[in-house]
């Protein structure tokens, strides 16, 4: 395993894109320690901004010390895994493809935005934009899972295409929002609007009573058995009511609002 | 050769490849799963004359279904992948999509890159409202029903499995031909993996290829028909009075083999069995020829 300690005590921002175990496995700490980052805008080699041992041939990278403002951690990783005992910044797991990435504190905004594959995990809270698209992208999340044990920001799930997304704690608004399919689980519900404009797609909130877009409506309470196959992320079920929108356009997502078994 | 005072003619089971696939169906209760299941596997004896072999190889224990709910397993035998995928299309959809409360699995790994697509087929009766949702890399289709939603595996693996094994139970009568019939059935469904495709595992039609009709691909098997032994050229020995044959189709040749052997053992047990023996085109139909002698090594005998 190798292991990166960041030691950064400035405002401004690292960014570590590529540095990520798919890269690392063939390469020494030496070679490691000139691979090019950003401080700021300013490229400096990572050996400047942290202290590199042991080697990644078996894929695993350890990440330590002043990593929270440290944007694109694990960004486009394809295979292997990191851990992050430490708050992370922005980007982190963005466009991954593969390969896991656990997170021990905080995750800061875009985590996992646009990834493809693989599986994040965050300890702590997150940011917003989780799994979204960026900005002038057609799709957000394409594959893989994402699971914050904490609350997460605002946009969750924006314009998310497939994989699957489950929240521990609170969500922000507009969680999928404009989705185009997937699955977001809101173990503590959903915040305002969630599912706005959302296209197909599946929202499940635990404990929660009522839906929150306005474009959504009531269609019947059952046991879709589908849910049975993720049950470990959801508990015992007595039952669903199930809710489809948003009709504004065409009415295929669905908001499916669970009652855990007393 | 003698088991149990019977004798064991010297000859083999003439056996074939086939394509088989598993499927798991579940329902709220194990009386709606047997119904399903049932239904599914309807009319489903022999390629001879029908789309696919298929059968019920055992009920589920409710931890043993991805849903936890009770369940059957069916295996079904079709003589390519391609008419496999069409009759499991086919069942699936007129039965089991149509059965109260169902949920239709994957039962089978199968072989790389052999997979068939039924729910990915199954799905357009969605209409548009379908829904697909991926669970630990299975894709699953939701289809909306009229009691909520009718949920299906899009692929099922298939593997080549082996049909065609068979034992034939010579007896004194037919009470005691069926009895003893009916304890190797017992015995060989005892064996995961093994498919029994005829009502209740037991044929009492055993045919032979061909016909004085030409249109006809098979016919009875008069040399083994009592009421014809003095007529034809019979393969019955002196006091049968009835013959009942055994067809077994298995996902391997060792379980066809082990199912053969557990079945003759059995049957060899009751009353009233004269001979047992097995049916084969002359060793010019199947690749795999299961001599019954072969199936008792001397030391176990």
């Amino acid at each position: 395993m190798m292991t990166i300690i960041v030691r950064h005590d400035s405002t401004i921002p690292l960014e570590f894109p590529g540095i990520t175990p798919d890269r690392l496995e063939k390469i020494s700490v030496l070679h490691a320690a000139k691979l090019p980052v950003l401080y700021g805008n300013r490229p400096v080699e990572l050996g400047e901004v942290a202290s590199i041992s042991g080697d990644c041939s078996d894929g695993q990278l350890r990440f330590r010390g002043d990593t929270g403002r440290v944007k694109q951690l694990g960004a486009k990783m394809s295979q292997g895994t990191i851990w992050v005992e430490e708050n992370v910044g922005l980007h982190a797991g963005a466009q991954m493809t593969g390969g896991r990435l656990t997170i021990h504190g905080d995750a800061a905004d875009w985590l996992g935005a646009e990834m493809r594959g693989g599986q994040v995990e965050v300890q702590g809270h997150a940011g917003h934009n989780v799994g979204s698209g960026y900005r002038g992208s057609r799709h957000g999340m394409r594959g893989g899972s994402i699971l914050v044990n904490g609350n997460a920001g605002d946009e969750l799930g924006l314009l998310m295409r497939r994989g699957t997304i489950v929240v521990g704690g609170t969500i922000g608004a507009y969680a999928g929002s404009a989705m185009i399919a997937g699955t977001i689980v809101g173990k503590k519900g959903f915040g305002p609007r969630a599912g706005s404009g959302m296209k197909r797609g599946t929202l499940i909130a635990c404990g929660q009573t009522e839906p929150v877009a306005a474009g959504f409506r009531y269609c019947c309470d059952y046991q879709p058995q589908y849910l049975e196959l993720i049950r470990d992320q959801l508990g015992a079920i007595r039952n669903v009511h199930c809710y489809r929108g948003d009709v504004l356009t065409g009415g295929r997502g669905e908001l499916l609002l669970l009652d855990a078994a007393s | 050769m003698q088991l149990h005072g019977v004798d064991i003619v010297d000859t083999f089971a003439e056996a074939f490849p086939m394509t088989a696939a598993r499927v798991v169906m579940t329902a709220a209760s194990l009386e709606w799963a047997r119904i399903g299941a049932t239904a599914a596997t309807g009319y489903a004896s022999s390629v001879i004359g029908c789309d696919a072999e298929a059968g019920i190889e055992r009920e589920l224990q409710l931890e043993e279904t991805a849903d936890g709910r009770p369940g059957i397993a069916i295996l079904f035998f079709a003589f390519s992948r391609d008419a496999l995928q069409k009759a499991l299309i086919n069942r699936v959809g007129q039965c089991l999509l149509t059965c109260a409360t169902t949920a239709v699995f994957n039962g089978l790994e199968g072989e790389p890159n052999k997979s068939i697509r039924v729910g990915g087929n199954l799905r357009y009766f969605g209409d548009g409202w379908q829904i697909s949702k991926q669970v630990t890399g299975k894709r699953y289709w939701r289809i909306p029903t009229m009691d909520g939603e009718f949920l299906c595996e899009d692929t099922f693996g298939t593997t080549k499995g082996v049909a065609g094994g068979n034992i034939i139970i010579i007896g004194r009568s037919q009470r005691e031909t069926l009895t003893a019939a009916e304890v190797a059935v017992r015995a060989m469904r005892a064996i995961p993996g093994v498919l029994l495709p005829f009502p209740g595992g037991i044929v009492r039609s055993g045919s032979k290829v061909g016909s004085k009709y030409a249109a006809l691909k098979a016919s009875t098997n008069e040399a083994y028909c009592p009421t014809l032994r003095g007529v034809v050229k019979t393969e019955l020995p002196e006091g049968a009075n009835a013959v009942y044959e055994i067809v077994i189709d298995g996902l391997t040749l060792a379980l066809v083999e082990q199912a053969m052997r557990d079945g003759t053992v059995a049957a060899c047990q009751c009353p009233g069995v004269l001979q047992i023996t097995a049916g084969n085109y002359g060793g010019k139909l199947g690749p795999f020829h299961i001599r019954l002698h072969s199936l008792f090594p001397e030391s176990n005998r």
